[in-house]
This record gives structure tokens, C-alpha cells and sequence, in this order.
């Protein structure tokens, strides 16, 4: 139990970390916060009611207490353009961006693990170096490029599917499963590359210890060995693996969406740096980036659920 | 010159032995070689002006006078593919060595003092938390977009992965026999740290950096294709794809070709990048 509260208690600093991080970057923004919240036509006077509104003319380290305090409550503050608060932004964006990440996640786990696996139970044939080569070259092939080869093809030369844009859940699996499809694949396989890579040089592991040998020589059938005792044995750490690749997952999906324009969150976070809306590059990278430490943090403790030798 | 000879061919020998051995890393060399070359050489061996616009051109398919083709502006696309190469190496080497000059310093320091480390190591898990891209796209929108600072945006969130790896590698190495011996013989912590650890974690650092290389040229590309890396006048593979893109329909060859471009010469390093490793670290061999 100790060590569950020990666990959970570690993140606070490393999400401290990141308010600091997106606090300083915010405040070393040229030009003058309160001018930008308020109308385009305020007076000096209202201006400065602005800025103690929102306590901008308290000491640095008062202001980040002040922002801190309204970011544990939700409160992201609200964006320069649209005035709608950053919150409600997040949420309208989070079902497209949702969908992206949970499908890229799909094809990269079905894909890499089987393929990670064969490579390394048949280590050095030429299934190994086949798929170990096709996984170089989904490390080294950007996104973008795999998007727009997809949407040449199955798009422009196919005609199969659409070539941009999202369709919700709301209007129908059918059409959702259409708009989603492309994309995910795209960065799925992109993300599919070093997820095989670890989960090959894991199984490679596993394959060398005792019981591995112990269950082939007690007669059990290849198959069974390798699904019951080498890859349950593997999970831990391709696990692990998985979830600290979200971030680069939440990077991919910055670039797919805007291939693909899908109005995510990725596509809010860009779309607000070219206005230069500054409340609302916070929130989105505050909300992924505490996101992803929660994610891996769930992931940690549930490995208590599923081994039984990690300390409760 | 008859002492030379013998020399050169033993030389030769040896390449062609360590050819043979790694051919996938050295047509890899052999890839990087060409592309620093023509971004060496790239204002004498561009056919055309990147920049020249010329009206009556426009969208040409690849043909012998342009063999990439011509873009919307009819500006010659294999010229512009070879100044891509400029800006793509030089964001790729300066990031490599910005984040394991700044990497390598705050690692080692980390791994030499307890305390250091305690405050240290809780930073870079706060940074690594954040998206890379997100991180570089946060300190563009401050800090506008030119050739350095898309430098600086990309080394940020690299940095502490290089920390991590110096500093696991210096805590290893501080407790070896030869570290001890030279405490022992009165040697000073920065002694120890230039003349002893540093020269032994070279080889790891060193294979980083050329993954850490590959990964900015693909970031660069990244940043640029959504409008945020170099700036747009600056013919850099990333920012030609982001104009080709609404041609992808009528004119695919705007994009094919940078995009080619883009992933062979990450590709290279990459290849380049694990030859090293095998070849500096045998413990590594054929792992991940």
C-alpha cells in the first residue's frame, strides 16, 4: 500500500515541473497579457482593472501561485479570440484527437507485438532481418509522408476513402470508421516501428531463461510456450514501453491531424500558435502533458493487478 | 613514396572488409557523405536558382530540363530539393551537438552529486513529460521562427534524454576499480571527470547523438510542414512539402520527391547511427 501512495505522491513533482515549464514559457510571451484580454477598444483604466482582475501585477511568484490555484480547479483561463474558456475548448476537440490516438494505439499494438515476436522467435532468418529492415523504415519515415503516400493512393487513385476532414461518432459508426481509418493506420505503423524493435529484443529475452527451456522439455507444444510463458512474461515491459510512447504518440497526432485536417486538439494547439492565442497553447500542453503522466501512472499501478510478485 | 603504397592498399583492404561486413551502414555512409556534399556544394551543382519564379513554367512534371519538376511558382523542384539539404544537416548536426554538449554537462553533474541529481533528475522527468513537438511548437510561438531558434526548439525536449543516458552510464562508471585509483592517487573530481569518465562514456554518447541527429532532420521537416520551423522563404524539404500539399491531386511529384529526399536521409543516419553502435558497443550488438 506504501508503495501505491509513494507511486501516486511522485508525480506531483513532475507535474510541478510542467506548470513551471508552461508557466515561464507564458510569461516570457512578447507583449502585455491584460492589453490582449481586453477589448480591442478598452481604456487604459480598464485595462489595468484586467490586470488586477487577474492579480498580473503581483510579484512573479504570487502570479504562478494565482495561476496554479485556478489550474487544480480547472480553471485553464480563457482563450484571447473566441473568449470561450480553454476547458470547454479542450473538450469540443477531445472526441476526434480521442479516436486518432485510441486507433493509432490498435494498429501499432496489433501490428508490432506479432511481427516484434516472430522476429524473435525465428532471431536472425531472414523473417527477422525483413522485419527488423520495414521497422528502420518506420522509424525514419515521417508521418506526414506515409499520410499523404496513403491519401495518394486510397484516396486520389482508389477513390476508397475520404481524403480529409472527421466524421463524429454522432453521425454513425460507418462514416467515423471511414475518416478514422487512414490516420490511424498512418500513425499507428509510424508508431508500430520501435514498439516491435523493443518488444523483439524483450521476447529475445525471455527466450533465454530457464522455464522457457523447462517448458519446451517437458514436451509442451511451441505455441504454447511461447503464448503462455514467453509473452505473459514479456507483458511488463512492453507495457511500460507502450505507455511511455504516448508522448510521441501525442506528437504524432499534432501531425496527423493536420494532414488529414482533423479538427482535434492537435489542430486547436496549432491553430492557436498562428494566432498567437497564448491561454490556450497552455492549457492544451498543461492538459496532454499531465494526460500523459496519468496514463503511464495508471499503468504502473495496474501491473499490481497483473503480477502478483510487484509489491502492493 | 614506395612505403606509401603498401599503406594505402592495406587501407583500402580494410574498407573493403568492413564493407563487406556492414554493407547496410556503409551505403549508409556513403548516402550522408553525398548529401553533405551537395549541401556543401549546393549553389555549384543546382541546375537552377531555388528562387528563380518563372510564370510560364508553373506545375511542370519531372522532364529532362527539371527532373524533379517545377512547383506552383515554376521554381526548379531538384534545386530546391538540393538547398533542402542545407538547412536539414545543419539543423540535424547543431541539435545533436547542442543537446549533447548541454545534455552531457547537466548528466555528469547529476551523476557526480547526490544532490545535484535529486533536483536535476525530477526536471528532466517534468520535461520528458511534455510532448516533444508540443514543447518545440510552445517556444516558437514566443520566440518567433528563424534557423536558431527551431535549433534551440528541437535540443529542449532532447535534452534530457541525453542527461538520462550520461548520467546512468558516469553512475556506473564512478564505481570502477580505475575511478577509485585515481581518487585514491589525490585526482580532483573535474580531473576525474575529463580524464576518466567522459573519454569512456564517449562511445554511447556518441551513438546517441547520431539517433538525436536523424530525429531533429525529422523534426525540422515536422515543424516546417506545419508552418512553424524555418521561415517560408527558406527552401527546406519540410517547408517545400507544406507548399506542395494541395497539389498532392494534380502535381504528386511536388511532394514525392523532398519527401524521398526526407526519409532516405534519415533513413542514412539512422542505418549510420546503429552500425556505429554495433561497431562502438558490442554488448549492444543486434538487441533492439
Amino acid at each position: 500500500m506504501n508503495s501505491v501512495v509513494y507511486r501516486v505522491l511522485s508525480i506531483v513533482p513532475i507535474c510541478f515541473v510542467v506548470a513551471v515549464v508552461v508557466f515561464s514559457l507564458m510569461q516570457m510571451a512578447p507583449g502585455d497579457p491584460a492589453a490582449m484580454m481586453s477589448d480591442d477598444f478598452a481604456s487604459e483604466e480598464q485595462i489595468e482593472q484586467v490586470r488586477r482582475d487577474l492579480g498580473l501585477d503581483e510579484p512573479v511568484i504570487v502570479q504562478f501561485s494565482l495561476w496554479l490555484g485556478r489550474v487544480l480547479t480547472g480553471d485553464f483561463g480563457t482563450s484571447l479570440f473566441s473568449k470561450i474558456p480553454v476547458t470547454t475548448l479542450i473538450m469540443q476537440r477531445l472526441e476526434p484527437t480521442i479516436s486518432l490516438a485510441a486507433g493509432a494505439m490498435l494498429v501499432a499494438i496489433a501490428t508490432a507485438i506479432p511481427l516484434g515476436a516472430l522476429a524473435a522467435v525465428m532471431s536472425h532468418s531472414w523473417v527477422d532481418r525483413l522485419v527488423m529492415t520495414i521497422a528502420v523504415l518506420g522509424f525514419s519515415l515521417p508521418s506526414f509522408v506515409l499520410g499523404y503516400g496513403g491519401v495518394w493512393l486510397f484516396s486520389f487513385k482508389l477513390d476508397w476513402l475520404p481524403v480529409q476532414g472527421y466524421a463524429s461518432l454522432g453521425s454513425g459508426f460507418g462514416p467515423w470508421l471511414k475518416s478514422i481509418l487512414l490516420p490511424s493506420l498512418t500513425l499507428g505503423l509510424i508508431s508500430a516501428a520501435f514498439l516491435a524493435r523493443v518488444t523483439r529484443a524483450t521476447v529475445l529475452e525471455v527466450l533465454s531463461e530457464d522455464y522457457v527451456r523447462t517448458g519446451h522439455a517437458k514436451g509442451l507444444a511451441p505455441r504454447t510456450v511461447i503464448v503462455l510463458h514467453v509473452l505473459k512474461n514479456a507483458a511488463i515491459p512492453i507495457v511500460t514501453v507502450i505507455g511511455t510512447s504516448i508522448a510521441g504518440l501525442l506528437s504524432g497526432v499534432v501531425i496527423v491531424e493536420s494532414v488529414f485536417a482533423i479538427p482535434g486538439i492537435g489542430s486547436l494547439v496549432i491553430d492557436s500558435v498562428l494566432k498567437r492565442d497564448y491561454p490556450v497553447i497552455q492549457g492544451v500542453i498543461l492538459f496532454l502533458s499531465i494526460g500523459y503522466v496519468v496514463v503511464n501512472l495508471s499503468i504502473d499501478l495496474s501491473y499490481r493487478l497483473f503480477d502478483p510478485r510487484i509489491e502492493g | 613514396m614506395t612505403s606509401f603504397a603498401p599503406a594505402l592498399l592495406g587501407a583500402a583492404r580494410s574498407l573493403a572488409a568492413t564493407i563487406r561486413r556492414h554493407p547496410s551502414s556503409a551505403i549508409a555512409a556513403a548516402i550522408v557523405a553525398v548529401l553533405v556534399l551537395a549541401a556543401l556544394l549546393a549553389d555549384y551543382i543546382a541546375p537552377h536558382d531555388p528562387m528563380a519564379i518563372s510564370g510560364r513554367q508553373r506545375l511542370r512534371p519531372p522532364s529532362e530540363a527539371n527532373p524533379m519538376g517545377t512547383d506552383n511558382l515554376g521554381r526548379d523542384v531538384l534545386s530546391r530539393v538540393i538547398h533542402g539539404a542545407q538547412i536539414s544537416l545543419l539543423v540535424g548536426i547543431s541539435v545533436a551537438a547542442v543537446s549533447t554538449v548541454v545534455g552531457s554537462a547537466i548528466g555528469v553533474l547529476a551523476g557526480y552529486s547526490r544532490y545535484v541529481d535529486l533536483v536535476v533528475m525530477r526536471i528532466m522527468d517534468g520535461l520528458m513529460a511534455i510532448p516533444g513537438i508540443l514543447l518545440a511548437i510552445a517556444f516558437l510561438a514566443m520566440f518567433g521562427s528563424s534557423v536558431t531558434s527551431v535549433i534551440i526548439a528541437i535540443s529542449v525536449p532532447d535534452i534530457p534524454r541525453v542527461v538520462r543516458l550520461v548520467r546512468s552510464v558516469v553512475l556506473s562508471l564512478r564505481e570502477l576499480l580505475y575511478v577509485e585509483s585515481a581518487r585514491a592517487m589525490g585526482a580532483g573530481p573535474m580531473r576525474i571527470i575529463m580524464r576518466h569518465i567522459l573519454p569512456n562514456a564517449a562511445a554511447p554518447i556518441l551513438v546517441q547523438a547520431s539517433f538525436l541527429c536523424a530525429s531533429a532532420i525529422l523534426a525540422e521537416a515536422s515543424l516546417g510542414f506545419l508552418g512553424l520551423g524555418t521561415p517560408s522563404e527558406i527552401p527546406s524539404w519540410g517547408n517545400i512539402i507544406a507548399e506542395g500539399r494541395s497539389f498532392i491531386g494534380s502535381a504528386p511529384w511536388l511532394l514525392f520527391f523532398p519527401a524521398l529526399a526526407l526519409t532516405v536521409a534519415v533513413l542514412a543516419v539512422n542505418v549510420l547511427g546503429d552500425g556505429l553502435r554495433d561497431a562502438l558497443d558490442p554488448r549492444f550488438r543486434r538487441r533492439i
